[in-house]
């Protein structure tokens, strides 16, 4: 497709948005700062230690959770490992191609791997099976089926959601099987801007023609944990206020709805 | 296969690790139009085995030069998930995908009226989310029924059976324990209506007797799955219809003069 | 009617011809598609209807798209979406639109009546192993200009369109909705 002519549909489609968000309204009719309809369901993957099946309005993420004994870093001998990985499959979009990850599934993967490891949701101390030789290793699959916009906020609800249920198999070390140390549950809130109106959890829809994005992650104290500002566009410092008063507001309420904590 | 059996996998009462007769098949369940993103796409569950598959097309085939000006271009693309195994897989096409996504397309060309769509392409993609055994027939089967759903115009659709040999006896779709320690394992498939055959793998050891009896076992175990991928068909169109609300009667869709003979 | 899938066993080549999304095999007719079975009896035909069937563009659909090439005297649309029956489907494909379906007058260069990344809406008059547009209907040709010099949108004043900012007119075939339609239509 001639990306020139990619480009202009997309400026008109801006266009119109920017113009309905003036007079208060999204695309779909959702308030400015109302998620599309959540359902995660846990232990899909049996096979997995942990894993959760998370839909996002039309967007659908697989998050598999495998915990394998390894050789902890040399810098961190007694400490458990966290590795995060995702992968755009061509199945989700008929924009993602197969092959090697790129840099938009990296970026995904990072900044879920800092939601989780930053806000110290897993407690690593507690990983050693034999310091400075045998950690569990914690690997945190992200396989995303159908893409309908906020990728981030899909993963990182899943991730979450799979680790909560994940379960460390001690019986692979002569030990008992207990479930992951967890010390606390961080919620990733994204938001992209159209015009000078910044919405919560866009739809692809929305993305499409977002100049910028800020994704923020808080902890239960309201607490910022990680944050990622994406896209070529740019936000006024009252903006960014802004988008962490409201990413600390929806955030604790779905961390209420959602994990019931 | 040739591992040496150490487990018992065929008990004095003939009946095999998980209960089953030697010519039962696991349950199999399969869901259409799960996905939103893809043109069609449809979910089986095979026993321990979670398969989805995606279609997209036709579409232009790119890059041009995989462009064939006489028919459309069959790729089907076989992957499993990281988690979908006991011991973490590394993400990526390795080998034996590459194998299984090769005899998959070409299986799939065979039943589709490629003709039709010149200078295109028929992407379909395969993800394994839990792995169990059989999990290429199981892709093939959903693949078929994925195309049947976005509308590619077929003869029929392709629906097949493993058959192997365990502890000395042939026996219907193997799980995984024992594929691991069988004697022999025969992916099969073919066209149901007029029953050619449209994918044939074979490793192990059997005579020839025993090579027909299985194949006998498949085919009869390929019609009844076939019908299992009608009535899904049938079940997301009578969803669709009630959605709708029509006046009609309600459909009833298996009716005598079905072509399986 | 009645709903067949793929294989499915219609009738007999005696009786029926295949029509569409069905085939024949040794004079026996079959589904090719999940849909809608149909008889059409006067012409002895059998017809499957999916409902999924990939959009292909017919004769009177309409069509909006970024012109991105101009060889005299063909112009180069790539389509963005398809309209019909009031329903927008997006479409991704090459169209071309002859400079003697432009304006419904002889005209001796596309380019006197459109420009390059223009948007146009058009209607679809040939399928015929390319898909051929024309712009000749009042509701047709340029829905959104851009000022060849600045390449900011253009304003419709009168017939012609209008940079506030160059302070200049240029000529296009102009659709009488210019500006109106709306592009955030829901998929």
């Amino acid at each position: 497709m001639s990306r020139s002519a990619d480009e202009i549909v997309y400026g008109l489609k801006r266009e119109y948005l920017e113009k309905i968000s003036n007079g208060g309204i999204r695309i779909d009719g959702r308030k400015f700062d109302e998620f599309r309809n959540i359902r995660i369901n846990t232990n899909f993957v049996t096979r997995a230690e942990g894993s959760a099946d998370v839909r996002l309005g039309n967007t659908r993420v697989l998050v598999g959770v495998k915990v394998e004994v390894g050789e902890p870093f040399p810098d961190t001998p007694n400490s458990g490992i966290l590795t995060t990985n995702a992968e755009l499959i061509p199945m989700a979009s008929p924009t993602f191609e197969s092959g090697p990850p790129n840099e938009d599934s990296i970026e995904l993967a990072r900044v879920v791997d800092r939601t989780i490891r930053e806000s110290k949701m897993i407690d690593l101390d507690k990983l050693v099976i034999t310091p400075g030789e045998k950690v569990w290793v914690v690997f945190v699959d992200i396989h995303v089926l159908d893409y309908d916009g906020n990728l981030i906020d899909a993963s990182a609800l899943g991730a979450i959601a799979a680790l909560l249920e994940t379960k460390v198999p001690g019986s692979k070390v002569q030990q008992e099987d207990t479930p992951l140390p967890i010390n606390h549950v961080p919620v990733m809130i994204t938001q992209i801007k159209i015009g000078s109106n910044l919405f919560v959890d866009p739809s692809l829809e929305e993305e499409e023609v977002a100049t910028t994005r800020i994704s923020i992650a808080t902890d239960e104290a309201g607490n910022i944990v990680a944050m990622q500002k994406g896209l070529s566009g740019t936000l006024t410092h009252a903006e960014v206020f802004k988008a962490v008063d409201t990413s600390i507001e929806i955030g604790k309420d779905i961390r209420k709805r959602v994990f019931g904590r | 296969m040739g591992m040496v059996s150490e487990v018992k996998l065929i008990d004095e009462n003939g009946l095999r690790i998980d209960g089953r007769k030697f010519n039962e098949l696991r349950p199999i369940s399969i869901e259409v139009g799960i996905l939103n993103r893809a043109d069609g796409s449809a979910y089986i569950e095979w026993g321990g085995n979670k398969v989805i598959a995606a279609v997209y097309g036709p579409r232009e085939a790119f890059p041009k030069h995989t462009q064939n000006p006489s028919k459309a271009v069959v790729n089907a693309r076989y992957n499993m998930a990281a988690f979908s195994v006991d011991e973490r897989k590394r993400p990526g096409p390795d080998r034996r995908a590459t194998e299984i996504s090769k005899i998959i397309s070409e299986a799939l060309e065979a039943t589709i009226f490629v003709e039709q769509f010149p200078r295109t392409a028929i992407d379909v993609y395969i993800e394994v989310l839990q792995a169990d055994a059989g999990t290429r027939i199981a892709g093939l089967t959903a693949a078929s029924v994925a195309l049947a759903d976005a509308g590619i115009p077929m003869r029929d659709m392709i629906a097949g059976c493993a058959a192997g040999k365990v502890d000395g006896k042939v026996v219907l779709d193997l799980n995984k324990e024992e594929d691991n320690y069988g004697q022999a394992d025969v992916p099969f498939a073919l066209i149901p209506r007029t029953g050619e055959v449209v994918l044939l793998q074979m490793d192990g050891n059997l005579t020839r007797a025993e090579f027909e009896e299985a194949i006998e076992m498949s085919t009869k175990a390929a019609m009844f799955i076939s019908n299992l991928q009608r009535e899904a068909l049938m079940t997301k169109y009578s969803r669709a219809e009630e959605r709708e609300e029509t006046k009609e009667e309600p459909k009833n869709g298996n009716s005598g003069e079905d072509a399986h003979e | 009617m009645k709903y067949v899938v793929p294989g499915q066993f219609l009738g007999t080549a005696e009786e029926y011809i295949p029509g569409e999304g069905a085939y024949e095999d040794n004079g026996r007719i079959f589904s090719s598609c999940a849909g809608d079975m149909s008889v059409d009896e006067k012409n002895y035909r059998i017809n499957v209807l999916s409902k999924e069937k990939p959009i292909h563009a017919e004769v009177g659909d309409e069509i909006i798209g970024v012109i991105s090439e101009i060889n005299e005297p063909i112009v180069v649309v790539m389509s963005e979406y398809l309209i019909r029956n009031g329903e927008i489907h997006e479409y991704h494909d090459r169209t071309l639109i002859h400079a003697s379906r432009i304006t419904g007058h002889f005209l001796d260069q596309a380019s006197r009546a459109i420009k390059m990344r223009d948007v146009v809406k058009a209607r679809v008059v040939s399928t015929r192993g390319k898909i051929d547009l024309s712009l000749e209907r009042p509701e047709d040709g340029v829905i959104y200009g851009f000022c060849s010099r600045c390449r900011k949108p253009l304003e419709k004043v009168n017939n012609a369109l209008y940079c506030k900012y160059c302070q200049r007119t240029e000529m296009r075939k102009t659709s009488s909705k210019y500006g109106e339609i709306s592009l955030g239509l829901k998929r």
